[in-house]
């Protein structure tokens, strides 16, 4: 994993994160304070601080540190976690991910918006302004770690030695804690070369009375080393406080040499060491000699004092996973990889339908069945594929929270967000295309649809407003409905300000859902409706845009004075699909089969023109021959296929049905994705072309041309009736 | 034969940062999400080391650590933790627990890699 | 089959196999077996260290106190086919003549 990697995965866990930080504050603020989530905000500032900090990305290391400390003085009830504290921490969270932003785009030594940190940091300070207490215990009484340096400024009578000597003795219990002296001597073999080592096991009981995990050893060495004492006497750190650790300098003075033997428990024995390589004879007889100052000496074996904290535990947090009780487990995947196994899996049912194609020929009925046990297999693993990208749309519902909050506060209105359908799933590919055009949205009907306080209630509403998002599955697609209990669309004023916009004339007669969808005509917002909030010139039209894009539609819905609902649908799957295929003339083309309802032999229904009477109601229909201008069949048998999109159903008229199929949509190129009728091609198995029908766009050309029969003449033409080709 | 750590840390990231850092210098490693996770791991195989953060959720590094010098096969096994600047009550708490050895977050591997030699043969 | 050569000790029963890692965690239970082997050993003790993996303090402390023992009870300790990890060890304590020497101290 190279440096690339590794700060990805940074940035998207911190992004999670931050994410459920701000979950958490919003749940406070709606519910209380719970110790849960406190320590939720807190762990999200913890762990981003310490990521960040192994890649030295000091900014946001700063930061969060700061946000960290005010967050343990929550969480310890030391401040409290009032209203002020809720918006503080919010703010601090969207500079974190500005700051996380920054790492993303690797301008991390930029800092993003240095005067609102400033801003931040202020706050943050104030809050942090009383001296910290802590619940430290009083440092244990050190066992004496240096000899106490001599009070002349002259070192006297320094010993031959060029090296620094070490005196080692440990507590008994060393051991037990996991600390063992060898590797701390390995280790000081890093830090220069360790001579004259003697290993002293005076200490060693017999055999039998010996306690194996007890500590007996104690070593002194010398240390050729470049290095200061700072970085000899680092070495021991861990190990210091269950030690006596004695080092001395290069050429000590004679009399430091003196108080070590005079710290230890055989003086006579330890001079003997010295004397074989670390001092002189002579030296180690002088050592001997007794000290002239007195040094407090500490016995070694006698226990460390160490008193209790008085810091009670933090209770054991319970940590029942959200999901019900059972953990799910997850694994990361890059998306490219993903992408990849779809392409594969969709060469796979290419081939797959190849070699059926050849099975079928061959009228060889094992090889038949064989392939056709291939097939359905390669049906599990296209379905199980295109699930991996499935998400659940909570994850663009999930910022809503926030917004609506942020917004209802700057707009004055009280608006409570209600959400439902999280779970429901769509193609990964979607989710982030359909955060604008839902954001959008979203902003509208708080900022338009949703009336002041004082007018809902003298209209009888409560006062605070109910803005809902909902998702479902209907027949082959997701169903995203974007509600309010607003004031609801008001036809006549909609339709004026389009006849003043030129989009339709007076004389026109329009349907309520017809006046509806001139909202997401270009051209129709205008200047009062761009307002600070839903403004910067953004439409509705260009959120149908946003929303065709995806191969799905929006509609409006409402009712004057009781609210507005917004209507996205999508398609479920983009890239492979179960078709049907049909004949016209000469050419295949595939209707998804999930929109497919039924087909009939043409020949015995009563029909003229565009509508037939199935079963009594009216449907109506295109002759696909003629929407694409193909020759009529010699000796054809028209087939009605019905199709459904959302709420309405058409028929379409071929030559000839020719079975399901497994269609593996490959995009149209540029030149093509202008035709209306049409949302992508496919592979036959004999290598031959097939066009995939849009199935939507022909069912609104099918009632269109029912309601409005003189415009009928469009139906020749392969663009859309809506618009005229430029 | 490598020795073999244990990290335990819910911070993804770091979990693989460090891991790489510590498979480069030779050792092999085991993660944990939580102080729970980590403890099912403490299944009989050997480990050289534990590196615990303290704060996790499911179960604290304290926590953690109090359960696993229960266990027989990892009472004497050295442990890390890693813990913030100036949380000397949690410090207390290790010491308490029979932590000896603390590296302070936020760290750079290095710091991590020697702190891990001195507590384990090479 | 393999004449007793004069000039080498001569050998007592099997030499008594300590392998693994001769550490803490097994302390308590190498304790008994090296006085269980001690016990058993004719004149001198034995050990093929040849599979030793991991020693620590406490492993070379009961080397050592087994030594000290071993000599009371006059059944010296050899310790043979010191494993590379061992040698290495003892070397950097420096008591590889102590413990090493070859045919007890």
């Amino acid at each position: 994993m190279d440096m690339d990697m590794a700060r990805d995965a940074l940035v998207q866990e911190a992004r999670e994160l931050l994410d459920a930080m701000e979950a958490a504050l919003l749940q406070i603020e709606a519910s209380g304070a719970d110790s849960e989530a406190i320590n939720a905000i807190f762990r999200a500032a913890h762990t981003i601080k310490g990521s960040a900090g192994l890649f030295a990305f000091n900014r946001i290391v700063s930061f969060t540190h700061i946000v960290e400390s005010v967050l343990d003085r929550v969480r310890t009830g030391k401040l409290p976690i009032d209203a002020p504290m809720l918006s503080l921490l919010l703010n601090c969270g969207d500079y974190i991910a500005q700051l996380v932003d920054a790492i993303a785009a690797r301008v991390e030594e930029v800092e993003p918006d240095p005067a609102r940190r400033a801003e931040l940091e202020e706050q943050l300070n104030q809050l942090l302004g009383e001296p910290a207490q802590t619940h430290a215990a009083p440092a244990p009484a050190p066992v004496a770690s240096a000899i106490p340096a001599a009070q002349t400024s002259v070192v006297e009578d320094p010993v031959n030695s060029p090296y620094w000597h070490l005196s080692l003795r440990f507590l008994p219990d060393v051991l037990r804690m996991g600390l063992d002296p060898l590797s701390f001597l390995q280790y000081l073999g890093n830090v220069g070369t360790l001579l004259n080592l003697r290993t002293l096991p005076e200490g060693l009981p017999p055999l039998a009375q010996l306690d194996p995990e007890q500590a007996y050893l104690g070593f002194e060495l010398d240390l050729q080393s470049e290095e200061d004492r700072a970085a000899i006497d680092g070495v021991f750190d861990f190990i210091r406080d269950d030690a006596s650790i004695v080092i001395l300098s290069p050429h000590a003075p004679m009399h430091e040499y003196r108080t070590l033997l005079a710290l230890r428990p055989d003086p006579q024995m330890l001079a003997e060491v010295l004397a074989q390589g670390t001092l002189t004879a002579d030296e180690a007889a002088r050592a001997l000699l007794p000290p002239e100052e007195t040094v407090e000496s500490v016995p070694v074996n006698a226990p460390v004092v160490m008193t209790e904290t008085a810091a009670k535990a933090p209770a054991a947090r319970q940590g029942e996973d959200k999901k019900g009780g059972y953990e799910q487990k997850f694994i990361k995947v890059e998306v490219s990889k993903l992408d990849l196994l779809i392409d594969l899996v969709g060469e796979l049912v290419i081939a797959g339908a190849g070699a059926s194609l050849i099975a079928n020929r061959r009228k060889d009925s094992q090889f038949e069945e064989a392939v056709q046990s291939i097939a359905e297999l390669v049906e599990h693993i296209r379905d199980a594929a295109l699930n991996l990208r499935m998400v659940p749309i909570g994850e663009v519902f999930q910022r809503f929270p926030r917004v609506v909050r942020d917004i209802s506060h700057e707009l004055g209105k009280e608006i409570d967000l209600v959400v439902t359908g999280a779970d429901t799933e769509l193609d990964k590919s979607m989710v982030e295309r359909l955060s604008d055009p839902l954001m959008h949205i979203v902003r509208n009907a708080m900022d338009h649809g949703i009336e002041a306080t004082e007018a809902r209630l003298a209209a009888g509403k409560p006062a605070a407003g109910t803005l809902r998002l909902n998702a479902f599955h209907e027949s082959g697609s997701i169903v995203i409905e974007v509600s309010d209990d607003g004031r609801g669309l008001n036809k006549a004023r909609i339709l004026a300000k389009a006849i003043e916009r030129g989009l339709v004339t007076a004389e026109q007669s329009l349907a309520e859902h017809e006046v509806f969808r001139l909202i997401f005509e270009a051209g129709f917002s205008t200047a009062e409706q761009v307002t600070n909030l839903s403004g910067r010139g953004v439409g509705m039209d260009v959120v149908k845009k946003n929303i065709e894009s995806l191969r799905g539609e929006v509609e409006m819905l409402s009712t004057e004075g009781a609210g507005t609902t917004v209507r996205i649908r999508l398609p479920l799957t983009l890239a492979i699909i179960d078709g049907f295929q049909v004949m016209v003339n000469e050419s295949i083309f595939v209707i998804p089969l999930d929109l497919v309802i039924e087909c009939i032999d043409l020949a015995g229904l009563d029909g003229h023109h565009d509508i037939v009477k199935l079963r009594g109601e009216p449907l109506p229909f295109i002759r696909l021959r003629e929407l694409f201008e193909l020759p009529r069949l010699e000796h054809g048998r028209e087939s009605l296929v019905v199709v459904q999109f959302g709420q309405q159903r058409a028929g379409l008229v071929v030559d000839r049905l020719l079975g399901e199929f497994q269609a593996v949509i490959k995009p149209l190129g540029e030149l093509f994705s202008r035709i209306k009728s049409i949302s992508g091609s496919t592979i036959l198995g004999d290598g031959k072309v097939a066009l995939i029908l849009d199935v939507a766009n022909l069912v609104h050309q099918a009632v269109q041309q029912q309601a409005a029969p003189q415009n009928s003449k469009a139906a020749g033409s392969l663009a859309s009736p809506q618009k005229s080709n430029g | 034969m490598a020795k073999t750590i244990l990290i335990v840390d819910d911070s993804f990231s770091l979990r693989q940062t460090l891991g790489i850092a510590l498979k480069s210098a030779g050792y092999d490693v085991v993660e944990a999400v939580d102080g729970k996770d980590a403890l099912s791991k403490l299944d009989g195989r050997k480990f050289n080391l534990i590196i615990s953060d303290v704060n996790m959720p499911n179960m604290d590094g304290i926590s953690f650590v109090k359960a696993a010098k229960l266990l027989p096969a990892y009472k004497f096994t050295p442990i890390i933790m890693l813990t913030t600047e100036g949380d000397e009550a949690k410090k207390a708490e290790g010491r308490a627990a029979g932590v000896r050895a603390w590296v302070i977050k936020p760290f750079q591997p290095p710091v991590l890699l020697d702190a891990v030699s001195k507590l384990i043969m090479a | 089959m393999d004449e007793p050569d004069a000039d080498t000790p001569p050998e007592s029963a099997r030499p008594h196999k300590l392998g693994g890692d001769i550490t803490i965690f097994r302390a308590t239970e190498l304790k008994d077996d090296l006085m269980q082997a001690l016990a058993v050993a004719d004149q001198y003790l034995d050990l093929d260290l040849a599979d030793v993996q991991e020693i620590d303090t406490a492993g070379v402390q009961l080397l050592l106190s087994t030594q000290l023992e071993a000599a009371v009870q006059q059944k010296p300790l050899r310790c043979l086919n010191p494993s590379p990890q061992l040698v290495a060890v003892l070397a950097m304590l420096n008591l590889t003549d102590r413990l090493l020497a070859g045919d007890g101290a």
